[in-house]
């Protein structure tokens, strides 16, 4: 009998041995690990006192271009003439080879607690275009640490009145590389040009611009000169420019499709605004939005398939998206706040939009997901901050800030945060008013 | 009187032949649990059986957001140097009752709302929550759905006993000593992982042993996590009354869930 009882007390504890209460509590989302990396200035001893000076101007390009990525990398300030005194993770060490044909800079990127050499590279230097060399270089090492191609070799269109007289406004496009460095005048049409556009190839712009038309009178007698807003294209490599679209109204906030082969652009055609599709070998146009409020300022995902537009539909300016491939297709309203919104970008996985919104009479910079979730604030007591536009690695936004400075003067320049709202740095000073900046592809 | 003796030994053979089959049963069950992992004795928790500690509050916002992004996380970086500290106790008091308090500063959701609070933005909670920690996942979510006016979410929760309610203090307190050691590469981050560990606590705080309940699947991920906890040791002191449940791995931490 003891024996029964010792056995049920056994089979007993085994249930309870089975039973187990566990509390999970969420740590929280990771923090990003951020690297320290360092660069070893090389030895230029073959060099003459120029070329010297131009590789140090490399070293100091590397340095910058990585502490645009500072939430990965902590770039190590300090000059370090050899691999020990530094205490980063990663140390890019050179050597500067003379050669036949010129002198060859050989770089190695180390990762140091690892030993592992991360890439080895060699290229000959070119002295004359040391930006581009150094920006190439950086673009190279920051692939084989990421995986990723980084923002260092990319452009940025611009409209400045720079060239402005008393008399007259001058808007012109201008081009620069991503650090606003090495700008570059693309036109001299000494006219108001206004919303440029890059192709994906990176190779033609399409932007509007102010032009005097001659409109018949109502009465249908003779003829008024009148200011009509016509789309041109301007191709990069040929420098010719044509007319895309010269219909009476607004030909504007026009952008490039997926593979350059047609256009989205607003059409006015004397009656309230519409986002049409033009083919631009055929020149044939089709509505993508028909509504009686009007829509404008359309902007297309990386595959096409949605749009981001604003719109007038619920009275004031707001954000909405559809699908382009048809008229009025999956129209759905992402913004139900702001006093008026503007210029909505989307990143180039399409996930997220970029807008400005008047408040506290200026615009700032808000960040909204593509579904209409996580709403967050970019900007604030920064000036007043319009035209936001994604990087083509979606980790960065350029934008305009504007300051006044007197009742009659204000400065308008260039900026670049990341998508956190971290303002990374001014990129241009003393170049006109800068409007409408458009990052490349 | 044969007759009876006749039965109890009978009585006394069925009894045996039935435990034994039922003590068969349960060793083939329990061989069986080893060789195909069935979990048939519950020795490894089931879903059903982890709490997860979390709170919700209904808001609805009508505005834009005041804060930026940056900002926010600063908030959050204030929030989370307000640590939450486990007091000795007083020598005078021979009981082993433990109390938790805030060192700087009292912070609850109510306060860190007003400060949030613009003329825009109408929140409307209907409950706040039992006790001053607060839920930043739900601040967090809170602000950065600011956009439209969401349906929002219904306030969930039990009455807890006390030392439940200290445990439960005690566990939350964990995730601030954590995170500040809980660090990826991005190229992590991106894959959207989760792992699970389970940490037994000493008396005197430190993690004396790790199990990972669920793995993300990716050995460097869990690694990390398993670093981070490893780096956050000794964790605050338990205090008598909970010290079974630390001790015997009723903790699990989520990273990041």
């Amino acid at each position: 009998m003891k024996l029964i009882i010792l056995l049920f007390m056994i089979t007993l504890s085994l249930g309870t041995w089975g039973q187990s209460n566990l509390t999970v509590v969420a740590v929280g989302e990771a923090e990003v690990e951020k690297d320290l990396i360092g660069f070893v200035t090389p030895k230029l001893d073959a060099l003459n006192a120029q070329q010297a000076t131009q590789m140090k101007e490399l070293i100091e390009i590397l340095k910058s271009d990585f502490d645009f990525y500072r939430n990965l990398f902590i770039v190590e300030d300090k000059t370090i003439k050899k691999v020990s005194e530094s205490k980063a993770k990663f140390v890019a060490e050179f050597e500067i080879l003379k050669e036949s044909d010129g002198f060859y800079l050989e770089s190695v990127l180390k990762n140091i607690p690892g030993k592992v050499e991360v890439i080895k590279d060699k290229r000959k230097i070119l002295f004359q275009d040391i930006r581009p060399f150094s920006h190439a270089l950086a673009d190279t090492f920051y692939r084989s640490l990421t995986g990723k191609k980084s923002i260092f070799e990319s452009k940025i269109v611009f409209v400045s009145d720079r060239t402005s007289t008393k008399g007259k406004v001058r808007k012109e496009l201008y081009i620069m590389d991503f650090d606003g460095k090495r700008k570059q005048k693309l036109t001299s049409l000494n006219s108001m040009i206004i919303s440029p556009a890059l192709s994906q190839d990176n190779k033609k712009i399409l932007y509007s611009l102010i032009e005097d038309r001659k409109k018949k009178n109502s009465s249908g007698v003779g003829y008024q000169n009148i200011k009509n807003l016509n789309l041109h294209l301007l191709d990069l490599e040929t420098k010719k420019t044509k007319v895309i679209s010269n219909e009476l109204g607004i030909n504007s906030g026009a952008i490039f499709n997926k593979n350059g082969e047609s256009i989205y652009l607003t059409l006015s055609r004397q009656k309230n605004a519409d986002i049409y599709k033009m083919n631009l070998k055929t020149g044939a146009k089709r509505k993508i939005t028909n509504h009686f409020a009007e829509d404008v300022d359309p902007h297309i995902n990386s595959d096409e398939s949605l749009m981001t537009f604003l719109s007038g539909r619920p009275g004031k300016a707001m954000i909405y998206t559809l699908d382009p491939s048809s008229v009025e297709k999956n129209v759905k309203r992402i913004s139900f706040v702001g006093r008026f919104n503007a210029a909505p970008r989307f990143n180039p996985k399409g996930t997220e939009i970029v807008f400005s919104s008047w408040v506290d009479d200026r615009f700032d910079i808000y960040r909204i997901n593509s579904d209409g979730r996580n709403l967050v604030r970019l900007t604030k007591n920064f000036g007043s901050n319009e035209e936001p536009w994604y990087s083509p690695d979606g980790e960065f936004i350029v934008f305009t800030s504007q300051r006044v400075i007197s009742r009659k003067k204000a400065t308008q320049d260039v900026y670049i945060m990341n998508r956190e709202g971290e303002i990374i740095r001014k990129i241009t000073e003393g170049y006109g008013k800068i409007y409408t900046p458009r990052w490349s592809n | 009187m044969i007759e009876a003796n006749f039965r109890e030994d009978k009585l006394n053979e069925y009894i045996f032949k039935a435990i034994a089959v039922h003590l068969g049963i349960l060793m083939l069950a329990y061989v069986a649990n080893i060789i195909f992992d069935l979990n048939l004795f519950n020795l490894k928790p089931d879903e059903n059986d982890i709490k997860v500690v979390q709170s919700s509050v209904r808001v609805d916002v009508v505005g834009l957001p005041k804060h930026t992004l940056q900002e926010l996380k600063k908030m959050e970086t204030h929030v989370k140097e307000t640590k939450v500290e486990v007091a000795k106790p007083s020598k005078s008091n021979e009981t082993s009752e433990v109390e938790f308090k805030t060192k700087k500063k009292k912070v609850n959701l109510s306060n860190l709302l007003k400060n949030l609070s613009s003329s825009q933005v109408k929140e409307k909670a209907k409950a706040k929550p039992k006790d001053n920690k607060i839920d930043k996942r739900a601040l967090k979510k809170l602000i950065l759905e600011g956009n439209k006016v969401s349906q929002g979410s219904s306030i969930t929760g039990e009455e807890l006993i006390e030392s439940q309610k200290e445990f439960v203090r005690y566990i939350q307190a964990l995730p601030d000593k954590v995170r500040p050691n809980w660090k990826l590469p991005t190229y992590l981050i991106e894959k959207n992982l989760r792992c699970r560990i389970r940490i037994f606590i000493a008396s005197d705080g430190k993690v004396v042993k790790t199990e990972i309940l669920e793995s993300s699947g990716d050995e460097e991920y869990d690694q990390k996590a398993l670093s981070a906890i490893k780096q956050s040791s000794p964790l605050p002191k338990p205090s008598s009354n909970i010290l079974k449940e630390v001790t015997s791995g009723q903790v699990v931490l989520g990273f990041p869930l």
